[in-house]
Parts: structure tokens; C-alpha cells; sequence
């Protein structure tokens, strides 16, 4: 099936230009072109379409009206803002609406790929239920704990970005969330950042305050009394896993902007547990079946969801538009052979942390799964494994004495 | 008056001795009289104690009586059942040696019952003490004893402590009283004190020892033997105490009837006691023989008659003692009384004595001497003439006498004198006036011009505690008046420019012509101002003032001028950067706004030339394609007109060359947009429209950005090279700022390359940037002309510029300055060498805390 994709522009030149410098992907994509708001959504009404990319600045009706009115007809869709304006009111009006933000003049390359890279994951999701999920979630909930503790930090009298980068880094929810608005063009940013703390940093205090307070980027999870241990638990070994990456990754002497990317990518790379946890009531069942019998998750996933939790956090991640390195240490953590990354990266640190925080701090969410010998060795860094280990006891050992 | 004086010294000597004697004497009688009191007010206490010790030994010896006669009743059954079974024996015996007498058999009998004997007495011995053990020998209450012992105990060591210091107190006093009716009453008490204690020992040893007969009553080894030792014991005892009472009575200075009629009556008991032994002993030699009840009971009767004889006697002694103590009480009560009378009567009559003595003599002697005393003082105070008569004493009578005429002398010579006194005294009024009159006048002078000079010096003082420099000049412009503040802010001190014209003051005005013209206006026009007006303050330090000048009116010094300069360096500097931030504000915007207008084209001008690009390719493609299938099939398929026109077609379209030249065509309009992108996108982020907090900035990033902005100042006198630091981290920046700073130091550093290059050759810029731990560091090298040392300690100042007029405004460097120094918490220093050029360091905090100061 081919990616069916619509540009809405009120500027034709752009929109001819674009049909142009898109051409040679006529093979791969349908692409559909509409000057308007109205005109948009009366095609979308007619057709399916996968994909939604649209000017900001429009008379009428703007972009960010028109893709909370997508939303709300199409939740499905993937859905992108290109704009040359990025003035601060429609940044924090777009924000809900679009999963990212690009900036014009965009290149088209930037765009093939970042298209590509939501698209990538979004084939294994076969169960139409989960990419409706996905593509329609605002946040994923945060522990209610670290969220209180960072809005206390915010409403307090002086904010410090250190602080405040430091709570969002204990929290997936609060990680990917300001990771998905660092990495889109939505503050006006255009890098790849993998570390909260930086992203807040450059985001500036007055913007995260009002992301936080004003627009709500930020949820907090309700209280559901069935999945409370679960989600304790994956919290505890998503941090530990963090842990143990930076150190493995550190072992390896890998600059600081690795370290703190195998960080993110270990604190992430259950994302998509913790998402279906959250967000589907039926997931406690198949983790309640699945407890009784270890290295059964993953086919007891496929068998009820059509695809595993990696897949749905990865398709999260692409959508979000999250760093590569992210991505795909979130979908392949456990299963490192099927990527197509052949050197050390973020995802070999965030596979073995998750098979030693196995190891090392079973739970009811780990698995003994083990470290993939093979894709190690394919790597030429099967004699690494045991000083990874030890780095990782280590860590254990001192966080375990420095514990009150 | 000496005479006088030490007779009555005298007089009063006499009387002090006599008074203290008196007082010495009265105060001991009272003490005495008070210790009395107290004493006899605590006698019935001890007497109520030795009753009560007494009741207790009475109860006791009832006690032990009453014990003793109940074992006594036992005791003689036993002794009966003793008696009958000797006698039994007896009569065997008698009746043996009788059947012994007659027949050789008996007397071997009686050999075996000679035989047997010992051990019938054996079976006797035990028997009696099986009846020794019998339960009534346990009924004695033995806790009556062990409770009682101690309180009889206390009791009398009490009384006895109590009589004993009372006695001791009595004769101590008796030994310093020299009253004699004193002493026979301290006798006459001690002596009682005495019988009191002899009585209480004798009730105490007597207590004692019924205590101790009685114990032994109540604890009979046997029942006589018991009765027998508690005697003995008794009669050791009462031996004992009586012994010791007849030696102390013997020692005893103070004896008398009472102490002997004690003694008596406890030798009388003593006799009775050895009589009741001696009557015991007797009962106990025959325990056999008296075992008729009859004679039983005549014993225990006679126990209890000599018990209550002993204890009748105790209580007629108690008796007798207890009312000759009170009969004591009263008498020394009385003794005391009348002791007391005596003493006061004997105590006035020599108070009488003392005062009435000195009396008479100061009738005699003294009043005389204070007439005398008198007239004396009328002389002095000038009455003279007066007389004093004296009757008594023949020599005051002649002493008076001497004194008259002597003041009726007197009297005339003063007379005499007044007269020329009294003219003098007119003479020295006179003159005190006329004084009085002349330093009235001087006083008031000076007073006046006190007040003058303090009003000049409170003038001058407020003038001085302005911070404006003020100065008055003359109509003529002449310096009049120079205050503190005009020799701070303008350099020049108040005697050095008094007395001269402002412009030639010795104040260093950098352009002198204002300055005139200044003084021109002032004078012609009688109100001049210059707002700028820039001097020279020691060898370096420029300053701006704003003069302004006036004429003081409606006033009688209405020919002065007043000036006023405010020295405006810091305001005008102030002015500059809100002017200069207000610029870079609207140039954001500007630039926001352009950037998205640009923006929009550049996005179909980069997507077109993209689809050109990749569509050139392909119809390049299909054109060398076509031409090599006309070049296969010209020869046959094709006319010759048409392979002519086909030829005529490439050579006017020169397909080669544009096969060549669009791809180049296409990729440098690539490059171009892609540059105008950039330039569009570093502009954007330059003038950073509304940074007014610090984030985490790139300044890798922002060096580029800056680079491109400002090409246009270096691309034709310089390279840029630029080092970056990869691991730098980002660092908390006003980012809008510190682009500014950078400018600056590229703008200035160009500058100073441009001024040293020529004919087209280019110097280098040098941008590096560094972690430094805690600081991040950014250095701007040039190849420039370097700064001379006259002016590197300036270059910082506000409005220092070596530029041309027009072209520097001298604020860029002060601007940097105060942006990394007060905002950022930063260092901001430079090197340089004259020829080779100058780099300025740059540091600014990683892990900034610090709020800036705005």
C-alpha cells in the first residue's frame, strides 16, 4: 500500500514546487495538493490519506485549526506543520495539534526522511486500534511524583533549568515529550538533541513554563489501581537500564553527547510498554499472563496485539520525531540483529544494560533474556561484554550504598 | 570659746563611761531575765517527758510481774511433780535400807538400785527440760520489748541533754552575775535542775532495771533460776547506780535537803530490794517444801507486793519531785521578778545621776561663757559698746569686766572708719558701671560678627555639599565662587580657578570654542546652556558635563552669574545602550519579519531547482539517446534536407555546451539559495527578537552565525578562520548580547586589519573557542596595527573612540564590556603588540548562578 500523502499551502508556487521537487517519489507516495483549509479537509473526507503536511500561516482557516480538525476526524493521520513563521503564540497553538514542526525553506531530503523514519515502524503496526493510539496521543503520563515535584520547581521562585532538566530526566513521559519539541522546529531549534537537560536548556525557562503550565504538554498518570506495580516497576528498570547504558557507553569513550543519548534511549527504550500500559486497560492482561512465564511477552503481544511493545514505541518515537539513534534503540533493544546498525551505538549499550538490569535486578517486568552474543560478536565487541557488566555492578553497588 | 569648748568636752566625757556601763548592764540583766523566762517555760516539757517514761516503766514492770506470776504458777506444778517423785524415791530408799537390814538378799538389791539411780536422775533431768520447752515459755510478746526499749531510751537521753544544758547554761551565767539575788536564784534553779536529773536517773536506772527483771522473768532458764538471775542482776544494777548516785552526790558542791532525801529514798528502795532477793532466795532454797498452793500464791502475792511497793514508791518520788520542781518554777519566777524591779530601779537612778551632774556644772560654768559668747559675736558683727554683766564667778565676773572696755574701744575707732569706708565704696560703684557698660558694647560686636561668619560658613558648606558643581562668576565672566563639587567634577581646584574666566580656568575643555561661546550667551543673552560639553579630567579620563548659566534676579546681586555643571558621563553612556537595544530590538523584528518573507520563495526557488536538477538529468539522458539513434538511422531514414535542418538545430541550440553548463547552472542557483537561506536564517537568529532570559546557548553556533552576519565588514580586508571546540557545552547567555559582543570584536578586529593592509592583501581573523573547566572561553585574534600603549588603559571607556568622526561612536567595546562583565558574570581582557596585532579574550561562566545586574 502506498503512503498517501496531502499538502495544503495557500501560497501555489509552493505547492507547484513542491509537486516538482517530489516527483521522482511518485513511485513510493500519492501525493495530493489543496489550497486551503476547507479545500483539505472536503479531500480528506473523500479519501484516505496517511499523511498530512500544512502551511501555518493561512487565510481562513490556519494550520493549527486545521489539523485539531483532523485530529479529531482522522486520528490516525501522521500530521506536520511547514511553516516560515514561528512566531511564539502559533508555536504553543501548534503544539497539540501536529506531532512535529519543520521550518521553511525545508529541504526535501529532510523531509523524505523524516517521513520515512515515522513510516518505517508504522507498517508493523498492522492493529489499526494501536496506530489510532499513537498518532492521537497528546502525552504519555508521568510519575505523578516527579511531575508534582516539577511543577512545584516551576511555580517556585527560581526556576533553574538544571533542576528541572534533572526531574524530566527521571521520566519517560516528561523525556520524550520535550525530546519530540526540542528535535521539531517547533521553539525554532533545528538540532538533534538527546538530552533533556539540554533541551530544556535551550528551550529557556519563560518557554518551558508555559509549554508546562499554559499548554499542558505534560500529563500525570491517573491513579488505576491494577497497574500500579507494573508501572513502578517498569519506572525502576527504565531508570536503571538509563543508568547502565551511560555506563556502558561511557566505557567505551564515547564523547558526552553519546552518553547522555544511550541515557535518553535506555530511559525510552520501554516506552511503548508503558504507553499500552497506560493507555490500553487490556495490556495489564496480557503482562499478568505473561508473568508466569519468562521470554513469553513478545508472542503473547503478537498473538493479541498483532505486533510487540517495541514496535508501538518505536512508531512513537518515529512519529514524534525523535532522534534516529532513539529510535532505534527503542525498536530493537531486544532484538539488536534485525536493525541495520553495524557498530556500536546507542542500542547495543541500551541491549545489554536491559539484559544485565535483568540479570543483575529482576522484576516483574524484566525478562532473563540475556546479552545477544552473536550480534556482539558481529560487532567485534563480544570480549567487551563482561567489563559492561562490571561497569553496570558497579553502578549498582554505589547507587545501592549512596541509597539513604 | 576653746575654754568653753573643752569644758563641756569634758562634761560630756564624764557622762559617756557612765551611760555605756549603764546600757552594758541593763542589756545583760534582759538577756539574762529572757534565758531565764525561757528556761522556766521549758521545765513542765521535761516534766511531762519524765512522766511519760515513767508510765512506760510502770507498764512494763506490771507486765513482767504479771509474766513472772503466771510461769511462777507452771513452775510450781512441775516443782510439785519434782517433789512427789523424790519423795518417792526417798520412801523406796527408806524402805530398801529396812528390808536391807534384815537380809543379805536386799543388800545386793539395793546395790542394783545404786546402780539404777544415776539413770532415774538422767530420766528426771529430761523430763524437766521436756517441761522447759513447754508452749508457755513462747507467748512473750516480744515486739512490746524491742518497741519499747528504744522510745524509754530516747526519751530519757533527751530530758537528760535537755537538764544538762539547761544547768550548764544557769551556771555559766550564775559565774558572771554580779547580782547576788541573781546568783541565789541560778543556785536555787540549778539546784533543782539537779533533783530533776537525779530523779530522772533514777527513774531511768529503776526503769532499766524493771525492764531487765522482767526480761529475765519473761526468759527463765528455769522459773526460780530465771526469777533468781533477774534479781541478782537487779540488785547488781540498782548497787551500781546507787554507787555512782552517792559519788556524784559526793562531788556534788550544791547539796541540799532534797538531794539528800533522794539519795535516801533510793538507798531505802535499794534495802527493800535486798530484802525481796533475800525473800526469794529464801522461796528458792525450798522449792520442794513450798509446793503447797496456799504458799504458792503467799509468793506471787508477795511479788506483786514488793512490784507495787517499788512502783508506789516511784510514784510518791515522782510526786514529790514533780511539785517541789513546780514549787522551784514559781520561786525562781518570783526571784526573777523581783531581781528584774531592782535592776530597773538601780538603772534610773544612775541615768538620773549622769545627766543631772553635767547639768549643774553647765549652770555653773557655761552660761556665763555663752553670754560672753554672745557679746563677742554683737562685736563682731559691729554693735559695739555693748556690756556683759557676770555675777558669779569672781574670775568671769573680771574677765566680763576686760571684755567691756575692750568693746567700747573698739566701738570708737570703728566709728571713726566708717565714714572713710563709705566714700570709697561710692568710688569703686562708679567705676563698676562704667566697665560693665563698655563690655556690654564689645560683646554685642562680636557676637554679630560671630553670626556673620557662621551664616558665610553654612552658605559655603551647603553650596559644597551639592553634587553639581556650582560657580558665580562677575558680569564680567570672572570667576567668583567655586564649590567642592566643581573642583571634583571639572579637575581644577577652587583657589586655582577663582579669579579667572571659565574658559581659561585651567579645566582642560576639549573643544575651548563652546566653552566661549558659552560665556558669550551667558553674558549678552543672561541664560546659556551647553549640554555636552567634554573635558579632559586628570591625563585620561573623558568626561561630559552639561553647563548651564543664569543671571541670579530680582535680587540686590543681580550683577552674578551662577553656573552649574552636572557631569552627564554616565547618563549620556546609559542613553547610548537603551538607544543602541532599542535599535537591535526593531532590527529583530525587522529581520523576523523579512526572514519569513524570504523564506517563502527561497522554499519553491530550492524545490524547483531541485526538480531541474534531477529533470535535467533524465532529459540529458533521453537527448544523448536520441541523437545516437538519429546518428544510426540519418544515413537511411532521413532526407538530406532534414538531416540538414537536424544540424542547423544543434548548432544553433549547441546542445553540447548546455549539457555542460545547466547542471553547473542548476547547482550554483542551488548554492545561491541555499546561501541566501543561511544569511536569512543567521540573521534571524542574530538579532534574537525577545531573548530577555538566559538559555543554554551554542557558542560554536553562535560565532558562525555571527561570521555570516558580518561578512560584508571583513570579506575585503580579511579571512576568517575559525577554531571550534567540539566538546564545549552550551552555556546559560543572553544570546541576543553576546551576539553583539561578537560582532563587535569581528567589526573591530576587520577595522583594525583594514588599517594595515593595502593593494588587495587580506589579513587573518581568528576565531577560537575553548573550554576552560569553568569558563568557556572565546578569542578574537587580528593581524592588525595592535593598540598603542598611550591608550589601552581607555579603550573600555564609554565614548572612547580612535575612530573617525562618524565612525566609531566609541560605545562598542564599554557595550561588550558591560555585557560579559555585568550581565554575564564574564572576564573580558586583551593582548596586544604595536605591528603585530591584538587578541581580546573572552570568558564567560559555564555553571552561571549569578543575576545580572541591570
Amino acid at each position: 500500500m502506498r503512503t498517501r500523502l496531502l499538502f495544503v499551502d495557500d501560497e501555489p508556487l509552493v505547492l507547484q514546487g513542491l509537486r516538482r521537487a517530489l516527483y521522482a517519489m511518485r513511485e513510493e507516495w500519492d501525493m495530493s495538493f489543496v489550497e486551503s483549509g476547507p479545500a483539505a479537509l472536503e479531500v480528506l473526507a473523500q479519501d484516505r490519506y496517511d499523511v498530512i503536511i500544512t502551511d501555518m500561516r493561512m487565510p481562513g482557516m490556519d494550520g493549527a485549526e486545521l489539523l485539531d480538525e483532523v485530529k479529531r476526524r482522522h486520528p490516525d493521520m501522521l500530521r506536520i506543520i511547514l511553516s516560515g513563521q514561528s512566531s511564539r503564540e502559533a508555536v504553543l497553538r501548534s503544539i497539540s495539534p501536529s506531532h512535529q514542526y519543520l521550518t521553511k525553506p525545508c529541504d526535501v531530503k529532510e523531509l523524505k526522511q523524516r517521513l520515512n523514519e515515522a513510516f518505517s515502524m508504522r507498517d508493523l503496526l498492522a492493529n489499526q486500534k494501536l496506530k489510532t493510539l499513537v498518532s492521537s496521543l497528546k502525552s504519555i503520563p508521568s510519575v505523578p511524583t516527579l511531575y508534582e515535584e516539577l511543577l512545584h520547581e516551576l511555580r517556585g521562585e527560581d526556576p533553574s533549568a538544571a533542576r528541572i532538566g534533572a526531574v524530566i530526566s527521571k521520566d519517560i513521559g516528561m523525556t520524550a515529550k520535550i525530546l519530540q519539541l526540542a528535535n521539531s522546529a517547533f521553539l525554532g531549534l533545528r538540532c538533534h538533541i538527546s538530552s533533556p537537560t539540554q533541551a530544556v536548556g535551550m528551550i529557556g525557562m519563560d518557554m518551558v513554563r508555559a509549554l508546562v503550565l499554559s499548554v499542558d504538554v505534560f500529563s500525570r498518570l491517573e491513579g488505576r489501581f491494577e497497574v500500579g506495580h507494573y508501572w513502578m516497576a517498569l519506572w525502576e528498570h527504565s531508570v536503571m537500564v538509563a543508568s547502565f547504558a551511560q555506563r556502558i557507553t561511557a566505557s567505551e569513550n564515547s564523547s558526552k553527547a553519546i552518553v547522555d543519548e544511550s541515557f535518553t534511549a535506555g530511559l525510552l527504550h520501554d516506552v511503548g510498554r508503558v504507553l499500552l500500559l497506560a493507555e490500553m486497560p487490556e495490556y495489564v492482561e496480557i503482562l499478568d499472563e505473561a508473568a508466569g512465564k519468562p521470554g513469553s511477552l513478545s508472542t503473547l503481544e503478537h498473538a493479541r496485539l498483532g505486533c510487540t511493545h517495541s514496535d508501538v514505541g518505536a512508531y512513537l518515537m518515529g512519529v514524534w520525531g525523535l532522534p534516529h539513534a532513539v529510535l532505534q534503540a527503542v525498536a530493537f533493544h531486544d532484538r539488536p540483529r534485525q536493525s541495520t546498525q553495524k557498530q556500536f551505538s546507542s542500542l547495543t549499550s541500551v541491549h545489554a544494560a536491559d539484559a544485565f538490569a535483568g540479570a543483575l535486578a529482576p522484576s516483574i517486568v524484566t525478562e532473563d533474556g540475556g546479552v545477544d552474543m552473536e550480534y556482539l560478536t558481529g560487532l567485534g565487541l563480544a570480549d567487551r561484554a563482561p567489563a559492561w557488566r562490571q561497569a553496570c555492578e558497579e553502578f549498582l553497588e554505589s547507587s545501592k550504598r549512596n541509597a539513604p | 570659746m576653746a575654754f568653753r569648748r573643752s569644758l563641756r568636752f569634758q562634761l560630756y566625757l564624764l557622762t559617756v563611761p557612765l551611760a555605756v556601763i549603764l546600757l552594758c548592764v541593763i542589756s545583760l540583766l534582759i538577756m539574762h531575765l529572757l534565758v531565764m523566762l525561757r528556761e522556766s517555760s521549758s521545765l513542765p516539757g521535761q516534766v511531762r517527758g519524765l512522766r511519760e517514761s515513767e508510765k512506760l516503766a510502770r507498764l512494763i514492770c506490771r507486765q513482767g510481774v504479771d509474766l513472772a506470776s503466771y510461769e511462777a504458777h507452771h513452775s510450781t506444778a512441775d516443782a510439785q511433780v519434782i517433789g512427789d517423785r523424790t519423795r518417792e524415791i526417798k520412801e523406796e530408799l527408806r524402805r530398801l535400807s529396812a528390808e536391807v537390814s534384815g537380809n543379805p538378799a536386799y543388800a545386793r538389791k539395793l546395790r542394783e538400785l545404786s546402780e539404777a539411780y544415776p539413770q532415774a536422775a538422767e530420766q528426771l533431768q529430761a523430763e524437766l527440760d521436756r517441761a522447759d520447752k513447754s508452749p508457755h515459755s513462747s507467748i512473750l510478746d516480744m515486739a512490746l520489748f524491742s518497741q519499747v526499749l528504744p522510745i524509754i531510751e530516747d526519751l530519757t537521753r533527751e530530758s537528760e541533754e535537755k537538764l544538762t544544758w539547761t544547768t550548764q547554761d544557769v551556771m555559766i551565767r550564775e559565774q558572771i552575775t554580779p547580782i547576788p539575788a541573781l546568783r541565789r536564784g541560778a543556785v536555787f534553779l540549778h539546784a533543782n535542775t539537779r533533783q530533776v536529773i537525779l530523779a530522772e536517773r533514777v527513774a531511768r536506772i529503776l526503769s532499766q532495771e524493771m525492764v531487765s527483771v522482767s526480761f529475765h522473768i519473761a526468759f527463765p532458764k528455769h522459773p526460780v533460776v530465771g526469777l533468781e538471775s533477774g534479781i541478782r542482776h537487779l540488785r547488781t544494777h540498782a548497787q551500781a547506780a546507787l554507787g555512782k548516785l552517792r559519788s556524784e552526790l559526793a562531788n556534788d558542791q550544791y547539796q541540799d535537803a532534797a538531794s539528800r532525801a533522794l539519795v535516801q529514798t533510793a538507798e531505802q528502795q535499794y534495802g527493800e530490794l535486798q530484802q525481796l532477793e533475800d525473800q526469794v532466795w529464801a522461796d528458792a532454797d525450798a522449792p520442794a517444801q513450798g509446793s503447797q498452793p496456799d504458799e504458792e500464791e503467799l509468793h506471787r502475792r508477795k511479788v506483786n507486793e514488793a512490784v507495787n511497793g517499788i512502783l508506789g514508791q516511784l510514784d510518791n518520788l515522782a510526786q514529790n519531785q514533780e511539785s517541789q520542781l513546780a514549787k522551784a518554777i514559781v520561786e525562781a519566777t518570783d526571784t526573777i521578778r523581783h531581781t528584774m524591779i531592782v535592776v530597773i530601779g538601780a538603772c534610773l537612778a544612775l541615768m538620773l545621776f549622769g545627766f543631772a551632774s553635767p547639768l549643774v556644772v553647765f549652770r555653773l560654768l557655761v552660761s556665763p561663757m555663752t553670754r560672753l559668747k554672745a557679746h563677742a559675736a554683737q562685736i563682731a558683727k559691729g554693735d559695739f559698746g555693748a556690756r556683759v554683766s557676770v555675777s558669779s564667778n569672781s574670775e568671769l565676773a573680771e574677765l566680763a569686766e576686760a571684755f567691756n572696755c575692750m568693746s567700747w574701744e573698739v566701738a570708737r575707732t570703728k566709728q571713726e572708719d566708717a565714714q572713710h569706708i563709705h566714700q570709697l565704696q561710692e568710688a569703686k560703684l562708679a567705676a563698676e558701671a562704667l566697665a560693665r557698660a563698655k563690655s556690654a558694647i564689645v560683646g554685642e560686636m562680636g557676637r554679630e560678627i560671630e553670626r556673620r561668619k557662621r551664616a558665610e560658613e553654612a552658605t559655603e558648606f551647603l553650596v559644597d555639599a551639592i553634587p553639581i558643581a556650582v560657580l558665580a562668576t562677575r558680569a564680567d565672566g570672572v570667576i567668583t565662587r567655586w564649590n567642592q563639587a566643581a573642583a571634583d567634577i571639572l579637575g581644577v581646584s577652587r583657589q586655582h580657578a577663582t579669579a579667572r574666566r571659565l574658559a581659561d580656568c585651567g579645566v582642560r575643555w576639549l573643544d575651548k570654542a563652546r566653552i566661549v561661546d558659552f560665556e558669550r550667551d551667558l553674558v549678552e543673552k543672561l541664560d546659556a546652556k551647553q549640554e555636552n560639553a567634554a573635558l579632559l579630567r586628570g591625563d585620561k579620563d573623558k568626561r561630559l558635563v552639561a553647563l548651564t548659566g543664569r543671571q541670579i534676579r530680582g535680587h540686590r546681586y543681580s550683577d552674578t552669574f551662577v553656573v552649574t555643571a552636572a557631569d552627564v558621563t554616565e547618563k549620556r553612556s546609559l542613553e547610548a545602550q537603551v538607544n543602541h537595544a532599542q535599535k537591535m530590538e526593531a532590527i529583530g523584528q525587522l529581520s523576523a519579519g523579512i526572514a519569513h518573507e524570504i523564506n517563502t520563495p527561497i522554499q519553491y526557488v530550492g524545490d524547483n531547482l531541485m526538480f531541474l536538477s534531477q529533470s535535467w538529468t533524465s532529459v540529458a539522458d533521453l537527448v544523448s539517446k536520441y541523437r545516437c539513434a538519429v546518428k544510426a538511422l540519418a544515413a537511411t531514414a532521413l532526407s538530406d534536407q532534414q538531416r540538414g535542418a537536424l544540424a542547423d538545430a544543434e548548432q544553433k541550440a549547441d546542445f553540447d555546451f548546455m549539457a555542460e553548463e545547466i547542471p553547473r547552472a542548476i547547482e550554483q542557483a542551488v548554492d545561491g539559495a541555499q546561501r541566501v537561506a543561511k544569511i536569512v536564517h543567521a540573521m534571524k537568529e542574530f538579532s534574537h527578537p525577545g531573548s530577555s532570559e538566559r538559555t543554554a546557548v551554542d557558542i560554536n553556533k553562535t560565532v558562525e552565525t555571527t561570521v555570516t552576519v558580518a561578512r560584508n565588514e571583513w570579506k575585503y580586508v580579511a579571512n576568517v578562520q575559525t577554531v571550534f571546540d567540539p566538546n564545549l557545552p552550551l552555556v546559560p547567555c543572553y544570546a541576543g548580547e553576546l551576539n553583539q559582543v561578537i560582532l563587535n570584536l569581528i567589526v573591530n578586529a576587520a577595522h583594525a586589519i583594514g588599517e594595515v593592509v593595502q593593494n588587495g592583501q587580506k589579513g587573518v581573523i581568528r576565531i577560537q573557542t575553548a573550554d576552560k573547566g569553568e569558563w568557556a572561553e572565546i578569542r578574537v585574534s587580528d593581524t592588525g596595527s595592535g593598540i598603542p600603549a598611550a591608550i589601552r588603559n581607555r579603550i573600555f571607556d564609554p565614548f572612547f573612540t580612535t575612530k573617525e568622526v562618524g565612525k566609531g561612536t566609541g560605545q562598542g567595546l564599554a557595550l561588550s564590556h558591560s555585557v560579559v562583565v555585568k550581565k554575564h558574570g564574564g572576564k573580558i581582557w586583551f593582548e596586544t603588540e604595536v605591528g603585530r596585532g591584538t587578541t581580546f579574550f573572552l570568558h564567560l561562566p559555564i555553571h552561571s548562578t549569578m543575576e545580572p545586574e541591570i
